[in-house]
C-alpha cells in the first residue's frame, strides 16, 4: 500500500490530469449512455388523485412538484397534505415524470429537510389501495396511482387530476 | 395527564427514512437520528487531524425531534456531536431548534437556531448520507470554518414563489449571530497568516440571502441558485514571537485589534438528469477586507484579499446499491496572489499555501436500508485551509488523502 501511494504521489499531476481529462468525461459518457437506457426502461402511466373537497380539477406540474416537495400546502384557501407509496414501479414513475427525481435522489432531498428541521417526512403506504384510502377519507389530501388502478377503484370520495 | 404512547419504530418513509412517532396528547412527535463514523489517513500533511499516522477522530452524530403544534406552527430541535481532530471533542450541543411559522407558502418565518444558507449544500454538511461524497468541496465549504460557519442564532424569512410556465422560485433571507470560538478553526485559520494568539472574538450581526430557481419540465433538473452573506468580526489578540513580528521589529505581547469584513457571494448550478448529476459552484465575488489596530502601531489596513474558490463535479448511481463520483475543486486564498509570491514575501510560507487543488474520486456503497458506506481518495496539490497548527514541522506541496465512512440513520 505504501509503495502504491508513493507512486500514485509521484505522478499526481499526471494522474488528476488523467482524472479530470479521461476519467469525467468518461463517467459523463456511461451515465449518459446508461441513463437514456433507465429513461426507456419503466414507464407506468401515473393518474394523480386528490380529495373531494379540493376544488381544483386541474394541476400543473410545477404545482405537483412543490406540494411534493414541500412547498405547496395549499391550494386555494384549502390546506393540502399528500401521500406517497412505497418504493415501486408506480412511485418510481411519478418521480420521474413528475419530479425529475430518482427515488434515492426524492428520498435525499427529504432527509435533508428532516435533519435541518425544515419539514416532516411524508406518509408512506405500502399500496396503492392504502394510498387511495387516504386520499378519500383526508380532507386536502392528494396522492399518486397507476392508470391501470384508477380504472378500478370505487372514485366516490375522491377525483382526478388533469394536468395542464 | 400526558399520554405518552409509542405509535411505531419504523414507520418508513420509502424504504430508509424510519422514524420513531410518539403522542403526547393530540400532539405527534416525530424522532430521527444519524451516526458517522469515519477514518482518515494522508500520506504526508496533516488535515486538521493527524491524517499522516491515520485518526478515527472524525464522526458526527444527531438526533432530532419535530412536531407540527397547528397546520402551519411547526417546532423542532436536533442535538449533534462531532469529533475531527481538535475541533468537536464529541461536545453535545444545539445544532438547530427552532419555531417555524408558515403563512402562506410565499411567507415563513423561523425564529431561535437554524442552519445558514450558503451555497448549494451549506445546511447539510453535516448530513454525510445525503450526498456521495465524504467531503464537500473545500473551495466553497471550507471545513476549518465549519464550527462558526454551519448554524446561526436569529430569525429567517422564506417561501417558494409559483412563476406559472418558468417555474418556481425559492428564497431565504436570515439575520442572526454567529459564534467564533478563539481557538476554533477560523482563528486558527486567520493565525495561518497573520500570527498572534487570539484572545476572544466578538462578531457583528450576519445578513444571509438566498435565491433558487427551479424552471419548468422540461428543465426542471435544474436548480439555479445565488446566495451572498456579509458580517465583521473583531478578535483581540496579541503579538508573538513569530518571526512575522521578529522580522519589522515588533516584540511579543503586544495588544491588537484584528478587523475583518466578510462579504460572500456564491453562484451554484446543479442538474439532474435520472441518476446523473452534475454540480458546480463558484465565488462571485468574495472578499474579506482586514485591518489591524494596535496602541503601538496605529492603525494598519491590511487590505483585501479575494479568494477565489470553483468546482465541478459529477455523480452517477448505477445500480440501487452503488453511486460514483468525481469532482474538481481550486482554491485560492488571494485571486491577486494565484501563485503565491505575496503570501511567500509577507509571511515566509511556501508559496503552495496560497492555493488548494483537489481531484476526488467517490465511492459510495448503500449496502443496507439506512446504512452507507463510503470511500474516497483526494489529490492534492497546495495546503491552503490546511492550519499551521495541524502541520509544526512544515507541510509538503503534493500530498495524498484516504477517507472511508460508514453512516446509519433513521
Amino acid at each position: 500500500v505504501g509503495s502504491t501511494v508513493k507512486v500514485i504521489m509521484r505522478s499526481t499531476k499526471r494522474i488528476r490530469l488523467l482524472l479530470i481529462f479521461i476519467g469525467l468525461p468518461f463517467v459523463l459518457l456511461v451515465g449518459v449512455w446508461m441513463q437514456s437506457a433507465y429513461a426507456d426502461e419503466q414507464k407506468v402511466n401515473v393518474v394523480i388523485i386528490g380529495n373531494k373537497n379540493i376544488p381544483e380539477s386541474s394541476l400543473s406540474k410545477v404545482d405537483i412538484q412543490n406540494i411534493f416537495l414541500g412547498k405547496k400546502t395549499r391550494l386555494a384557501s384549502i390546506k393540502i397534505t399528500f401521500g406517497i407509496l412505497k418504493e415501486s414501479p408506480v412511485h418510481e414513475s411519478f418521480l420521474q415524470e413528475y419530479l425529475s427525481r430518482t427515488p434515492a435522489q426524492y428520498e435525499q432531498y427529504w432527509k435533508k429537510l428532516i435533519f435541518t428541521g425544515q419539514g416532516k417526512a411524508p406518509k408512506v403506504f405500502e399500496t396503492e389501495e392504502a394510498l387511495v384510502e387516504y386520499v378519500k377519507n383526508t380532507a386536502g389530501a392528494i396522492g399518486y396511482i397507476g392508470s391501470n388502478t384508477a380504472q378500478s377503484i370505487e372514485s366516490d370520495g375522491l377525483h382526478q387530476f388533469t394536468i395542464q | 395527564m400526558i399520554n405518552l404512547i409509542i405509535i411505531g419504530l419504523g414507520v418508513g418513509f420509502a424504504q430508509n427514512i424510519q422514524a420513531a412517532e410518539f403522542a403526547l396528547g393530540k400532539i405527534t412527535i416525530a424522532v430521527h437520528g444519524f451516526l458517522s463514523q469515519g477514518y482518515l489517513k494522508s500520506d504526508r500533511n496533516n488535515f486538521l487531524a493527524n491524517t499522516e499516522e491515520g485518526t478515527f477522530e472524525f464522526r458526527e452524530y444527531g438526533i432530532n425531534v419535530s412536531s407540527d403544534l397547528t397546520d402551519q406552527l411547526h417546532i423542532g430541535a436536533q442535538l449533534f456531536g462531532r469529533d475531527f481532530g481538535d475541533y468537536g471533542n464529541d461536545k453535545i450541543r444545539l445544532d438547530w431548534g427552532f419555531a417555524d411559522y408558515r403563512f402562506q407558502d410565499w411567507l415563513g418565518i423561523r425564529a431561535g437556531r437554524m442552519k445558514m444558507v450558503h451555497g448549494l449544500y451549506n445546511e447539510t454538511r453535516d448530513l454525510d448520507m445525503v450526498r456521495t461524497s465524504i467531503f464537500l468541496p473545500e473551495s466553497i465549504y471550507n471545513d476549518a470554518w465549519r464550527d462558526s460557519f454551519t448554524a446561526m442564532n436569529g430569525i429567517g424569512l422564506y417561501g417558494t414563489l409559483s412563476l406559472k410556465s418558468l417555474g418556481s422560485l425559492s428564497y431565504q433571507a436570515q439575520w442572526g449571530k454567529i459564534k467564533i470560538e478563539p481557538d476554533g478553526g477560523l482563528s486558527k485559520y486567520i493565525d495561518k497568516f497573520i500570527p498572534m494568539d487570539i484572545d476572544d472574538v466578538d462578531t457583528s450581526d450576519i445578513y444571509l440571502a438566498g435565491v433558487e430557481w427551479n424552471p419548468a419540465p422540461p428543465l426542471d433538473g435544474l436548480r439555479l441558485r445565488w446566495t451572498w452573506n456579509t458580517w465583521e468580526m473583531d478578535d483581540k489578540a496579541t503579538t508573538n514571537s513569530h518571526p512575522f513580528w521578529q522580522i519589522q521589529g515588533i516584540p511579543s505581547g503586544l495588544p491588537l485589534l484584528f478587523h475583518a469584513d466578510f462579504d460572500i457571494t456564491v453562484l451554484a448550478v446543479e442538474y439532474r438528469w435520472g441518476n446523473l448529476v452534475l454540480a458546480a459552484e463558484t465565488f462571485y465575488p468574495a472578499g474579506y477586507a482586514y485591518r489591524l489596530e494596535s496602541p503601538l502601531l496605529g492603525r494598519l489596513d491590511g487590505g483585501t484579499d479575494d479568494p477565489a474558490g470553483y468546482y465541478a463535479g459529477i455523480t452517477y448511481r448505477f445500480t440501487d446499491w452503488f453511486e460514483l463520483g468525481m469532482l474538481y475543486s481550486a482554491f485560492y486564498n488571494n485571486e491577486h496572489d494565484k501563485d503565491g509570491e505575496q503570501l511567500n514575501a509577507d509571511t515566509g510560507l511556501p508559496r503552495y499555501n496560497a492555493w488548494l487543488k483537489d481531484t476526488t474520486l467517490t465511492a459510495r456503497f448503500d449496502i443496507r436500508e439506512n446504512l452507507v458506506i463510503k470511500a474516497e481518495g483526494h489529490i492534492m496539490n497546495g495546503t491552503d485551509i490546511m492550519l499551521t497548527a495541524d502541520n509544526p514541522n512544515g507541510t509538503h506541496e503534493n500530498w495524498f488523502l484516504f477517507g472511508c465512512k460508514a453512516t446509519y440513520s433513521f
